[in-house]
């Protein structure tokens, strides 16, 4: 075994470099930005269209309406998903008035209720006809499409497909037409859709309500605070009209990123995108989002009880939004805290055995981000103990100096990312857009070697302004019932 | 907040008239009106070939090697193809202990703690384990230190620490997971799932949290070893290495696991329960179901047809029929879909899955063996089948789209012994299919009567009758099914 630890310390000496990412990046006259990174790992191209709008962009009463809108752009446009496009309107036309006319008639007339019911779905039924039901859906697969799919999140709303090489063309052409012509067909029963989707996702998960709720807590005003998919009421009364006016402020080139990694030519694929894109005009101005979050008055402090999740500790903390040289330094500290040779689980799981597993996240974004520690707990795991370590570990941050090997250890962490993010095309067009979403594309380099140059002084510094009990949120999940069951 | 919600709703109207005038005054010149009149440049894709990549190794082990120098990286696989299934029901705790200490209790004379802060110093990963069906063990490392770890592998599978601290704690943990092993939809039906469909076997045993819980370290002790015979391994390697240099150093490698390629016997199957409803009371929101009947063990001919056919009903996505017609046109449900097992080792099954609200569940099962039906008898198009036929073989490419993939796959075909022209038979066969043949696997394999539906939700809403009549019961007789029941081991 000496030869191996000899061997690593070796290796320590062998660590590598970066992998530096050199993208193609220009943006249009239109705003649109566009990002291509060639690579002939595989025939494929993994194409994924940003827009940058997400839950941020909501308020109560409309929570949901960027992830609604992203089901609804699978219905088609004028051009696509549709045989006769007058024929549509007017039905279209038809159905909103009937949708109109049922939300006026009152839930007591239950007879004017069917029957306005009857009509409305027997104008569908004609439309449905007109239709060409997933058109898009079915031109992607054709070609050979696969992770097919789209994706809400906070800040950005995602349309994403990978295709051989030679098909290129044909996301452009799509998604160019979705940029701009989208009709918003079948609202009605993609919005019962979206409900299943909720009680699969929020209701029927153990930890769903903890998740949403914690977030609530943490963030006081900031629009992170509202869940992406929307509160239940909310999603209920969403319309078709909130989408298409979400669609018209935030759908247009200047507010999105185009991101194309793998088997292309970068001058032949740059002429195309010109060529479908640049037509397009840019959009409005749309209102900045202005909330910022708070001083936290205090600690605050979420505590569910359920006996069908896993105990659990979760301590956040707020952080600078990107860009702020402490997002560096608080890289470093999850690294020093996380695995197996981590400050936490050598002090919650290996020395006082009261946890399963323990690791921080630094969750680096726009406008203000935030600091994690999550501990795995079981039944016989103490809580105010569990709490009282976590804080034990995180108060020695700001005492002393992490060891050399520590700060090495996390930066060798993050240069060895720096090189597997390289591996996967799809996770690497997605990672290009956070960083171009979050002030530019060039951050997926400088922000490692950034971090390559924090010093252990640094690092004790951010640990003793954010670490601060007043400002920390705690969130619990504990058995409602005392414990029962076997121990080991 | 609320105030500047209001003023982004006033402004809709207005807006939306301006857009769509602005929309269609900006095609692009020079693109195609219609995206089916863009010229694609022609290209057609080869797969690459397994035995472009076999090496046979000393000792009748294997191994696929796809060297790429793109980046500083090398990934190791090991399967080892050998069963590794409890004689009794009272053995599974020990095994999935043990498998879980592969590696997390620590190698050899190294420590768990050395081994974890030598690894994670250098941001490398391994893993191994031991599971019914067979061990496995993976490194992924900078290229300069991937000899020194590719050394650690034997180690690792066959000579576990087994450290006691580490062992208390993976106890802990296992207990902790049972405890909560019915407490999702998933975790219900994925063993009400197996159990309906395959019987209780020693492949599907759960071990008892008393089980683990009263594991001592030394029941351990007779599985220390096994698992790994040096004439069942196959190794998939891929990045940074000279080929030559990694032959000799695996080669060196296989000498130090046990020769020979024994392996146990697997006992045979009980086969399914019959058709009917078996459900689970569980106070859920949605009713997750999953209806199933027996499907083929590859390889048999039958399964690829059953493939095309299950992509045109259920898991060709958007455009496959049921979900235009249970989440698309009816609103019933987020997820729908088909598919075929692929298995190897048993007879698979055909299944479709969805969740859908607790008051839709019975309406959405109708539903489904209504379009069920309506393909048995009214057969598929010729336009879906050349949909299935596209959206199989022209996504090809992304099978293969990382070298670790491409060695991945190739060693678990070896494990298979699936023909070294596996892809391109695959790639003949689908596309000489025929409408009559996809039709005639269809019928014979998804058959609303021999369905199986699983189901876990509130039983009294699930068995109560909706509007139009329906009730879950009106499929089939239902058989209760409590968490003791899905718990029992025959």
């Amino acid at each position: 075994m000496r030869s191996l630890l000899g061997c690593f310390a070796l290796a320590l000496a062998a660590m590598p470099g970066f992998s530096e990412i050199q993208v193609q990046y220009k943006q249009l006259d239109n705003g649109l930005k566009v990002i291509l990174y060639p690579s002939r790992q595989a025939p494929t191209v993994a194409c994924r269209l940003f827009y940058v709008t997400g839950s941020v962009h909501e308020a109560p009463g409309h929570t949901g309406i960027a992830h609604m809108l992203e089901h609804m752009l699978f219905k088609g446009t004028h051009k696509v998903g549709v045989k006769n496009d007058a024929k549509d309107a007017a039905y279209e036309k038809k159905l909103d008035r009937l949708w109109a006319d049922l939300q006026k008639a009152g839930a007591r007339d239950s007879v004017k209720i069917g029957k306005i019911r009857a009509a409305y779905d027997s104008v569908l039924n004609l439309q449905r006809e007109n239709m060409v039901k997933y058109e898009l859906w079915e031109a992607y697969e054709k070609a050979g499409g696969t992770e097919l799919n789209a994706f809400t999140t906070d800040l950005m709303t995602a349309y994403i497909v990978t295709l051989p090489k030679n098909k290129l063309e044909l996301y452009l052409w799509l998604e160019s037409d979705r940029m701009q012509h989208a009709v918003l067909r079948e609202f009605k029963a993609e919005h019962d859709v979206v409900m299943e989707e909720r009680r699969m996702r929020v209701e029927d998960n153990p930890l769903g309500r903890y998740w949403e709720s914690l977030t609530g807590v943490f963030y006081e005003a900031h629009p992170y605070r509202f869940p992406t998919i929307g509160y239940p009421s909310d999603i209920r009364h969403l319309t078709k009209q909130q989408a298409e006016e979400h669609y018209r402020l935030y759908y247009k080139p200047n507010n999105c990123i185009l991101v194309l990694a793998g088997d292309l030519d970068t001058a032949q694929a740059m002429a195309q995108i010109k060529r479908y894109f640049s037509p397009i005009p840019r959009g409005a101005d749309f209102p900045p989002v202005l909330t910022e979050e708070p001083e936290p008055a205090g600690e605050k402090r979420l505590a569910v009880r359920r006996d069908d999740a896993k105990p659990r500790f979760d301590l956040l903390f707020h952080t600078p939004g990107f860009p702020s040289d402490d997002l560096y330094a608080l890289d470093i500290l999850e690294g020093a805290l996380s695995g197996q040779s981590g400050r936490l689980y050598k002090k919650l799981v290996k020395d006082l055995k009261i946890a399963l597993s323990a690791q921080a996240g630094n969750d680096v974004t726009k406008y203000t981000s935030s600091f994690q520690i999550a501990v795995d707990l079981d039944r016989s795991s103490p809580l105010e103990k569990v709490e009282k370590a976590v804080w034990e570990v995180l108060d020695s941050l700001t005492r002393v100096p992490l060891s050399a090997r520590e700060l090495q250890r996390a930066k060798n962490q993050v240069a060895a990312h720096s090189v597997r993010s390289l591996e996967n095309m799809e996770e690497l067009a997605t990672e290009l857009a956070y960083w171009e979403m979050r002030g530019g594309w060039e951050n997926i380099n400088r922000f490692p070697q950034q971090v390559q140059k924090v010093t252990a002084e640094q690092v004790m510094d951010v640990a003793r302004r954010i670490f601060v009990r007043d400002a920390a949120t705690v969130g619990t999940v504990q058995p409602k019932t005392a414990t029962k069951g076997v121990s080991p | 907040m609320n105030t500047l919600g209001n003023t982004w709703s006033i402004s809709k109207g207005i807006g939306l008239a301006f857009v769509w005038a602005m929309g269609f005054d900006a095609m692009a010149a020079g693109t195609p009106a219609r995206y089916q009149s863009i010229v694609f440049p022609t290209w057609t894709y080869v797969a690459p070939k397994p035995a472009d990549h076999r090496v046979a190794l000393e000792g009748g082990a294997v191994a696929y090697l796809v060297p790429d120098s793109t980046l500083d990286l090398v990934k190791v696989s090991l399967y080892s193809g050998a069963p590794n299934q409890p004689a009794k029901p009272q053995d599974v705790a020990a095994l999935r202990l043990y498998s879980s200490l592969l590696k997390a209790g620590g190698a050899s004379q190294l420590s768990p703690e050395r081994l974890e802060d030598s690894l994670e110093f250098v941001a490398a990963y391994m893993s191994a384990g031991l599971d019914d069906w067979q061990g496995s063990a993976s490194l992924d490392c900078l290229s300069g230190n991937a000899s020194e770890l590719l050394n650690l592998l034997p180690d690792l599978v066959l000579k576990p620490r087994l450290d006691s601290g580490v062992f208390r704690l993976q106890q802990r943990s296992l207990v902790e997971n049972l405890r909560h092993r019915y407490d999702t939809p998933r975790g219900v039906m994925g063993v009400a799932y197996e159990k309906a469909m395959h019987g209780s076997h020693p492949s599907n045993w759960l071990p008892d949290e008393k089980e683990v819980a009263d594991l001592a370290p030394k029941a351990l002790s007779p599985l220390v070893g096994r698992g790994f015979p040096a004439g069942r391994l196959v190794f998939a390697v891929a990045g940074r290495f000279d080929r030559a240099d990694m032959i000799r150093r695996l080669n060196a490698l296989v000498k130090r696991f046990p020769a020979g390629n024994q392996v146990d016997s697997v006992r045979p199957y009980r086969g399914p329960y019959a058709p009917g409803v078996y459900l689970i009371d569980k106070p859920f929101s949605q009713a997750t179901l999953k209806m199933a009947a027996p499907g083929v063990r590859r390889p048999d001919p039958d399964y690829y047809r059953l493939l095309v056919a299950s992509y045109i009903f259920g898991d060709g996505g958007f455009t496959s029929r049921l979900v235009e017609k249970v989440r698309s046109n009816e609103g019933l449900a987020y997820g729908v879909n088909s598919d075929v097992e692929s298995d190897y080792y048993r007879v698979g099954s055909v299944n479709v899955g969805l969740q859908t609200k607790v008051e839709t569940g019975a309406y959405a099962v109708k539903i489904v063996l209504e379009e069920m039906k309506r393909m048995r008898e009214g057969g598929i198009t010729d336009a879906e089948l050349e949909k299935a036929k596209d959206g199989l073989l022209k996504s090809m490419p992304s099978l293969f789209d990382t070298p670790g993939s491409t060695a991945r796959i190739f060693a678990q075909g070896e494990i298979w012994h699936r023909s070294p022209d596996h892809f391109v038979e695959y790639e003949k066969t689908i596309k000489s299919m025929t409408k009559a043949e996809v039709e005639n696997a269809f019928k014979r394999y998804f058959v609303p009567d021999s369905m199986r539906i699983i189901v876990t939700g509130p039983k009294a809403a699930l068995l109560a009758k909706d509007a139009q009549g329906n009730s879950l019961a009106s499929f089939g007789k239902v058989t209760e099914w409590t968490s003791a029941d899905l718990d029992r081991r025959e």
